[in-house]
Protein backbone atom coordinates (compact mmCIF):
# COMPACT_ATOMS: atom_id res chain seq x y z
CA UNK A 1 0.00 0.00 0.00
CA UNK A 2 1.40 3.37 -0.78
CA UNK A 3 2.48 5.35 2.19
CA UNK A 4 0.67 9.02 2.93
CA UNK A 5 2.25 11.98 5.23
CA UNK A 6 -0.52 13.71 6.71
CA UNK A 7 0.71 17.13 7.80
CA UNK A 8 -1.46 19.19 9.98
CA UNK A 9 -1.53 20.94 13.17
CA UNK A 10 -4.57 18.88 14.93
CA UNK A 11 -6.21 15.93 14.09
CA UNK A 12 -9.04 16.51 11.52
CA UNK A 13 -7.19 15.30 8.59
CA UNK A 14 -5.35 12.10 10.17
CA UNK A 15 -9.04 10.91 11.55
CA UNK A 16 -10.50 11.41 7.98
CA UNK A 17 -7.40 9.31 6.18
CA UNK A 18 -7.67 6.37 8.71
CA UNK A 19 -11.42 6.26 7.96
CA UNK A 20 -11.85 7.10 4.42
CA UNK A 21 -8.93 6.32 2.91
CA UNK A 22 -8.26 2.80 4.35
CA UNK A 23 -6.16 2.06 0.94
CA UNK A 24 -3.17 3.86 2.28
CA UNK A 25 -1.07 4.03 5.13
CA UNK A 26 -1.40 6.83 7.03
CA UNK A 27 1.51 8.93 9.41
CA UNK A 28 1.02 12.06 10.65
CA UNK A 29 3.38 14.71 11.41
CA UNK A 30 2.39 18.18 13.19
CA UNK A 31 5.34 20.44 11.86
CA UNK A 32 8.13 20.73 9.78
CA UNK A 33 10.48 19.28 11.95
CA UNK A 34 8.21 16.62 12.39
CA UNK A 35 7.73 15.62 8.80
CA UNK A 36 11.32 15.77 7.75
CA UNK A 37 11.93 13.29 10.50
CA UNK A 38 9.08 11.01 9.58
CA UNK A 39 10.03 11.50 6.16
CA UNK A 40 13.61 10.63 7.01
CA UNK A 41 12.79 7.15 8.82
CA UNK A 42 10.13 6.03 6.93
CA UNK A 43 9.45 7.99 3.67
CA UNK A 44 5.92 8.77 1.94
CA UNK A 45 4.50 8.37 -1.39
CA UNK A 46 2.60 11.60 -0.92
CA UNK A 47 1.83 14.22 1.42
CA UNK A 48 -1.49 15.94 2.55
CA UNK A 49 -1.22 18.80 4.12
CA UNK A 50 -3.01 21.56 5.90
CA UNK A 51 -2.41 24.93 5.03
CA UNK A 52 -3.36 26.93 8.24
CA UNK A 53 -1.31 25.88 10.95
CA UNK A 54 -3.57 28.53 13.89
CA UNK A 55 -3.18 26.34 16.41
CA UNK A 56 0.61 25.49 16.66
CA UNK A 57 3.22 26.96 18.93
CA UNK A 58 4.90 29.71 17.58
CA UNK A 59 8.14 27.79 18.19
CA UNK A 60 6.47 24.79 15.94
CA UNK A 61 5.88 27.46 13.13
CA UNK A 62 8.39 27.54 9.81
CA UNK A 63 9.27 31.18 9.32
CA UNK A 64 10.87 33.85 11.70
CA UNK A 65 7.85 35.44 13.23
CA UNK A 66 10.12 38.75 14.44
CA UNK A 67 11.79 39.02 10.89
CA UNK A 68 8.42 38.50 9.14
CA UNK A 69 7.16 41.64 11.16
CA UNK A 70 9.73 44.03 10.24
CA UNK A 71 9.74 42.83 6.59
CA UNK A 72 6.20 42.77 5.81
CA UNK A 73 3.96 44.15 9.11
CA UNK A 74 5.96 47.09 10.26
CA UNK A 75 6.36 45.29 13.50
CA UNK A 76 3.34 44.49 14.15
CA UNK A 77 4.46 40.53 15.75
CA UNK A 78 0.40 39.62 16.17
CA UNK A 79 0.06 40.03 12.31
CA UNK A 80 3.27 38.32 11.25
CA UNK A 81 2.34 35.41 13.79
CA UNK A 82 -0.99 34.71 11.92
CA UNK A 83 0.45 35.48 8.64
CA UNK A 84 2.89 32.87 8.79
CA UNK A 85 0.19 30.20 10.38
CA UNK A 86 -1.93 31.46 7.53
CA UNK A 87 0.53 30.54 4.96
CA UNK A 88 2.15 27.75 7.13
CA UNK A 89 1.53 24.39 4.72
CA UNK A 90 3.09 25.99 1.71
CA UNK A 91 6.26 26.94 4.12
CA UNK A 92 6.41 23.38 5.08
CA UNK A 93 6.19 22.60 1.95
CA UNK A 94 8.71 24.72 0.98
CA UNK A 95 11.14 23.24 3.98
CA UNK A 96 10.68 19.54 2.76
CA UNK A 97 11.47 20.22 -0.81
CA UNK A 98 14.81 22.25 0.31
CA UNK A 99 15.66 19.23 2.07
CA UNK A 100 15.18 16.83 -0.96
CA UNK A 101 11.89 15.64 -0.14
CA UNK A 102 10.01 15.66 -3.87
CA UNK A 103 6.70 13.59 -3.43
CA UNK A 104 3.33 14.83 -4.56
CA UNK A 105 1.20 17.23 -2.16
CA UNK A 106 -2.13 17.59 -2.27
CA UNK A 107 -4.21 20.45 -0.31
CA UNK A 108 -7.51 20.35 1.11
CA UNK A 109 -7.87 23.96 -0.16
CA UNK A 110 -9.17 26.45 -2.31
CA UNK A 111 -6.50 28.14 -4.19
CA UNK A 112 -7.46 30.91 -6.93
CA UNK A 113 -6.13 29.33 -10.26
CA UNK A 114 -2.63 31.90 -10.08
CA UNK A 115 -1.68 31.12 -6.73
CA UNK A 116 -1.95 27.25 -7.50
CA UNK A 117 0.18 27.24 -10.80
CA UNK A 118 2.67 29.45 -8.54
CA UNK A 119 2.64 27.21 -6.40
CA UNK A 120 3.07 24.13 -9.22
CA UNK A 121 6.02 26.50 -10.44
CA UNK A 122 8.13 26.55 -7.40
CA UNK A 123 7.05 23.08 -5.30
CA UNK A 124 6.45 20.72 -8.47
CA UNK A 125 3.95 17.74 -7.81
CA UNK A 126 1.37 19.96 -5.84
CA UNK A 127 -2.25 20.18 -6.09
CA UNK A 128 -4.84 21.08 -4.59
CA UNK A 129 -9.25 19.75 -3.62
CA UNK A 130 -11.39 22.27 -2.04
CA UNK A 131 -13.17 19.70 0.51
CA UNK A 132 -12.41 16.47 2.20
CA UNK A 133 -13.58 14.12 -0.47
CA UNK A 134 -11.85 10.91 -0.09
CA UNK A 135 -12.78 10.50 -4.14
CA UNK A 136 -11.27 13.33 -5.11
CA UNK A 137 -8.62 13.30 -2.75
CA UNK A 138 -7.37 9.95 -4.18
CA UNK A 139 -8.12 11.32 -7.71
CA UNK A 140 -5.72 14.45 -7.02
CA UNK A 141 -3.32 11.94 -5.55
CA UNK A 142 -3.37 9.31 -8.50
CA UNK A 143 -3.05 12.39 -10.91
CA UNK A 144 -0.12 13.77 -9.24
CA UNK A 145 2.07 10.97 -8.85
CA UNK B 1 -18.13 40.65 5.06
CA UNK B 2 -14.31 40.40 3.17
CA UNK B 3 -13.54 37.41 1.34
CA UNK B 4 -11.06 36.43 4.05
CA UNK B 5 -14.06 36.74 6.93
CA UNK B 6 -15.89 33.95 4.15
CA UNK B 7 -12.81 32.24 3.51
CA UNK B 8 -12.13 31.78 7.06
CA UNK B 9 -16.08 30.84 7.63
CA UNK B 10 -15.44 28.06 4.36
CA UNK B 11 -12.29 26.64 5.98
CA UNK B 12 -13.16 26.53 10.00
CA UNK B 13 -16.54 25.41 9.48
CA UNK B 14 -17.51 24.25 6.32
CA UNK B 15 -14.95 21.59 5.41
CA UNK B 16 -14.76 20.25 9.04
CA UNK B 17 -18.73 20.44 9.02
CA UNK B 18 -18.65 18.17 5.78
CA UNK B 19 -15.79 16.21 6.75
CA UNK B 20 -17.15 13.09 7.47
CA UNK B 21 -20.93 13.66 6.05
CA UNK B 22 -19.36 14.25 2.24
CA UNK B 23 -18.13 10.76 2.26
CA UNK B 24 -21.21 8.78 4.41
CA UNK B 25 -22.04 5.77 2.87
CA UNK B 26 -25.33 4.62 2.69
CA UNK B 27 -24.75 2.14 5.61
CA UNK B 28 -21.93 4.41 7.97
CA UNK B 29 -20.27 2.19 10.53
CA UNK B 30 -20.77 3.50 13.91
CA UNK B 31 -17.37 5.12 13.94
CA UNK B 32 -17.99 6.97 11.03
CA UNK B 33 -21.33 8.26 13.05
CA UNK B 34 -18.92 9.09 16.13
CA UNK B 35 -16.87 11.34 14.05
CA UNK B 36 -20.01 13.06 12.12
CA UNK B 37 -21.20 13.67 15.93
CA UNK B 38 -17.53 15.43 16.47
CA UNK B 39 -17.49 17.53 13.30
CA UNK B 40 -21.23 18.93 14.13
CA UNK B 41 -21.23 18.90 17.95
CA UNK B 42 -17.44 19.14 19.38
CA UNK B 43 -15.73 20.95 16.49
CA UNK B 44 -12.23 21.97 18.04
CA UNK B 45 -13.06 19.69 21.04
CA UNK B 46 -16.20 20.37 23.07
CA UNK B 47 -17.80 23.14 20.89
CA UNK B 48 -20.70 22.54 18.70
CA UNK B 49 -19.84 23.65 14.99
CA UNK B 50 -22.99 26.12 15.13
CA UNK B 51 -21.20 27.67 18.13
CA UNK B 52 -17.59 28.26 15.98
CA UNK B 53 -19.65 29.59 13.10
CA UNK B 54 -21.35 32.16 15.97
CA UNK B 55 -18.07 33.41 16.77
CA UNK B 56 -16.41 33.47 13.43
CA UNK B 57 -19.24 35.25 11.36
CA UNK B 58 -20.40 39.19 11.41
CA UNK B 59 -24.04 39.20 11.98
CA UNK B 60 -24.98 39.31 7.89
CA UNK B 61 -28.59 38.67 6.28
CA UNK B 62 -26.69 36.52 3.79
CA UNK B 63 -25.77 34.10 6.33
CA UNK B 64 -29.43 33.94 7.68
CA UNK B 65 -29.80 30.32 6.18
CA UNK B 66 -26.22 28.95 6.86
CA UNK B 67 -27.56 29.95 10.96
CA UNK B 68 -31.22 28.26 10.24
CA UNK B 69 -29.53 24.83 8.80
CA UNK B 70 -27.03 24.42 12.00
CA UNK B 71 -29.77 24.85 14.17
CA UNK B 72 -31.99 22.30 12.62
CA UNK B 73 -28.69 20.16 13.30
CA UNK B 74 -28.36 21.28 16.71
CA UNK B 75 -31.63 20.26 17.20
CA UNK B 76 -30.93 16.41 15.98
CA UNK B 77 -27.93 16.22 18.12
CA UNK B 78 -30.01 13.62 20.66
CA UNK B 79 -30.98 11.67 17.76
CA UNK B 80 -27.88 11.73 15.94
CA UNK B 81 -25.97 10.81 19.13
CA UNK B 82 -28.30 8.01 19.49
CA UNK B 83 -27.09 6.69 15.85
CA UNK B 84 -30.49 7.33 14.99
CA UNK B 85 -30.67 6.21 10.97
CA UNK B 86 -32.78 8.37 9.93
CA UNK B 87 -31.09 11.38 11.63
CA UNK B 88 -27.69 11.02 10.77
CA UNK B 89 -28.78 10.77 7.14
CA UNK B 90 -30.80 14.48 7.67
CA UNK B 91 -27.95 16.08 9.79
CA UNK B 92 -25.07 14.89 7.21
CA UNK B 93 -27.46 16.26 4.30
CA UNK B 94 -27.52 19.59 6.22
CA UNK B 95 -24.01 19.17 6.95
CA UNK B 96 -23.36 19.27 2.85
CA UNK B 97 -25.67 22.10 2.27
CA UNK B 98 -23.74 23.82 4.84
CA UNK B 99 -20.24 23.95 3.31
CA UNK B 100 -22.18 24.34 -0.30
CA UNK B 101 -23.99 27.48 1.04
CA UNK B 102 -20.87 28.87 2.30
CA UNK B 103 -18.95 27.80 -0.79
CA UNK B 104 -20.93 29.40 -2.97
CA UNK B 105 -20.89 32.72 -0.63
CA UNK B 106 -16.97 32.73 -0.81
CA UNK B 107 -17.36 32.58 -4.22
CA UNK B 108 -19.55 35.51 -4.76
CA UNK B 109 -17.45 37.41 -1.34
Amino acid sequence: MKRLLVIEDGDEYVEFARVFLRDFVIAAAQSAAAALAALGENGADALLIDLRFDRAPAEALVGDVGATAARLFAGDELRARRYLADQQGTLILAALRSAGFEQPALFVHDFPPRRMANLQKLYGAVDAVPSLDAGAIRRALAGTR
Amino acid sequence: MTGREMARLVHDVGKYVARTARNLPAAPTPEMIDMLVRDLYELRPGRRASSLFDELAPPEPSLAGVRALLSEVDRLEPSVRAREAAAVGQAAELAREIERQLRALLSGA
